[in-house]
């Protein structure tokens, strides 16, 4: 008999027996393996004395990486800039886009998709090549080498989460809640700071911390524009790399990716809620 | 006026240095370029329309396309494995919803949430000589088979592990959509998980697929921090290139050229976006 069953559709049942619980595991296993191990060796390797090849098991533990870190002045100066200017961008970020990003999702106005695609457009554009066509501009701006052209060119990776996500929230508010808050005599502020926020804040979140990681994380153009005087976290680790022993680096990976794990689990329910979906089929 | 505020901001830090740069590689070296112009070297000054020179002075050189075809190399792997490992883990949940897929999904965004220069480096040293993947290759007499690092390999793994969240994210959100009448109905005329998934679901998210594979791609050609940690000495790749043409040999011209070699590629990408999604109508808030 063949093996295969012919249904309206063809040959289909052939495929439906090859992916067996086996090969299903096996892919899981793979998939989880190519993701997560590389992070979880460097956590490894951040309490590991060393190794001796091929041996997987660490000739003993120690802390001496951590103290390394800890104790090293230049280490501890990129950690203090990454956690100062990341936030500084943030609400830099939300100063400029919040309010453009209310106008997007509330009121309609000529222009507004060409402002739409204007944004997503600049970030649709090879990051690198772009951070390459601003040293001019910044070198005639007396910017490079500053904390305001480390601030620019970190702010440029927000402007999209920042406008787009939050716009998607604003733009779900039912009007009916914003007649309802103006009929019983809220102010326009009023209405914005009861009812928009409030309902908007998930979006925001979502919005915030993308942006936030987005700042934190920026490394290219960081050290094309800051270094060598403002090496935050992301920019030290080129260094590093080349610089110091592998343990050191790992256990500097680990500190800077503490932030970015602890933001995953809080925005975990929003980011693979609506909010990201429906900002994504915005454009 | 709110709305503005933004599109000045990026008008000023984006589009006037793009065009800044377009002057710059036609040998405009004065005005608002003389900044960089007055310290670079081997620059081609061009007057009227301008000069071709700092352009064919690039593209002659001999590592310029060794960078454009192992650009295009990484480019054209790491946007088809990512589009179809987005696809099938994201099409198998919503098809055959598990706690196992369910799990997948949420591993796969996590390197969302990695700075790329750290997971450039976890992969680096994870698939570098005498690394983990070294070592156990070797347990089992593969010596030096899985070392990635210092490849073009390596980039491309890398480059997926990078681009694989945005991929499960937005096919997720595209999938979301999904009537599941049809996806009955199909099944009920006895259609396995294949034919469901190759006839009815893939049609439906071809948008969502162009997207993915344009955004992976435009993603490969800006990238720097990834090529540059476990990328091999040469070829380099265009990001690299470009820097290295600038800080290194103080070229910034020339750089400016890779720079917009970069935007060119990136130019055809946007045309194969805008075939693959202007069929469907989507609604602006």
């Amino acid at each position: 008999m063949s093996l295969f069953t012919r249904t309206p559709f063809g040959r289909a049942r052939k495929v439906t027996r090859i992916s067996s619980p086996v090969l299903r595991v096996g892919l899981f296993l793979a998939a989880v393996f190519f993701i997560v191990a590389p992070l979880g060796w460097l956590l490894v390797e951040s309490f590991a004395s060393g190794f001796t090849f091929p041996s997987l098991k660490p000739n003993s533990l120690t802390l001496k990486w951590w103290r390394t870190v800890f104790t090293d002045p230049g280490l501890i100066h990129s950690v203090f800039l990454s956690v100062t200017i990341a936030p500084v961008v943030l609400v830099v970020s939300a100063t400029v886009c919040l309010p453009a990003a209310y106008a997007l999702g509330r009121y309609e106005f000529v222009g507004k998709r060409a402002v739409l695609l204007g944004i997503f457009s600049i970030n649709a554009f090879p990051r690198i090549s772009l951070y390459i066509s601003m040293i001019p501009l910044l070198f005639l701006l007396n910017l490079m080498g500053t904390i305001v052209g480390v601030v620019v060119v970190q702010l440029i990776g927000t402007v999209l989460f920042m406008t787009w996500i939050p716009a998607t929230g604003f733009a779900a508010v039912p009007s009916e809640l914003v007649d309802a808050a103006r009929d019983a005599g809220a102010s326009k502020f009023q209405v914005f700071r009861r009812v928009m926020l409030p309902l908007a804040r998930s979006s925001i979140t979502v919005a915030a911390v993308l942006s936030f990681l987005a700042a934190f994380d920026e490394a290219q153009g960081t050290f094309l524009v800051g270094a060598p005087n403002y090496v935050t976290m992301p920019v030290q680790m080129y260094g590093l790399v080349l610089n110091y022993p592998v343990e050191v680096a790992a256990v500097f990976a680990v500190v800077l990716s503490i932030p970015s794990i602890i933001l995953l689990l809080l925005v975990r329910k929003a980011l693979f809620g609506s909010g990201t979906s429906s900002a994504m089929h915005l454009h | 006026m709110f709305a503005l505020f933004p599109i000045v901001f990026l008008a000023v830090f984006g589009g006037l240095p793009i065009v800044l740069s377009l002057f710059l590689v036609l040998g405009h070296l004065g005005g608002l370029n003389s900044a960089v112009s007055e310290l670079g070297q081997g620059e081609f000054a061009g007057h009227g329309i301008g000069t071709l020179h700092a352009i064919t002075n690039t593209i002659s050189s001999p590592g310029y396309v060794k960078s454009v075809v192992a650009t295009l190399i990484v480019l054209g792997i790491t946007s088809a494995v990512v589009l179809l490992g987005g696809a099938m883990l994201t099409i198998w949940h919503r098809l055959r919803p598990s706690r196992p897929t369910a799990i997948l999904q949420f591993v796969s965004v996590i390197p969302l949430f990695i700075p790329v220069v750290i997971a450039s480096f976890a992969l680096w040293d994870f698939w570098g000589d005498r690394g983990f993947a070294d070592s156990l290759g070797n347990d089992v007499g593969l010596n030096h088979t899985f070392v990635f690092s210092q490849t073009i390999k390596g980039v491309v793994l890398a480059e997926v592990w990078v681009s694989l969240p945005f991929a499960v994210l937005l096919l997720r959100a595209g999938l979301g959509g999904l009537s599941q009448s049809s996806l009955d109905a199909a099944r009920d005329a006895g259609a396995g998980a294949w034919v469901v998934a190759s006839r009815i679901v893939v049609p439906q998210i071809r948008r969502e697929l162009t997207i993915v594979f344009c955004f992976t791609a435009v993603g490969v050609l800006g990238s720097f921090t990834v090529p540059y940690i476990i990328g091999p000495a040469s070829p380099l790749l265009l990001g690299v290139n470009a820097v290295e043409t600038f800080t290194a040999y103080n070229e910034p011209q020339q750089a400016a050229v890779i720079g917009f070699t970069i935007f060119v590629l990136a130019g055809f990408i946007g045309c194969l976006y805008a075939l693959g999604t202007k069929r469907r109508r989507v609604p602006v808030h």
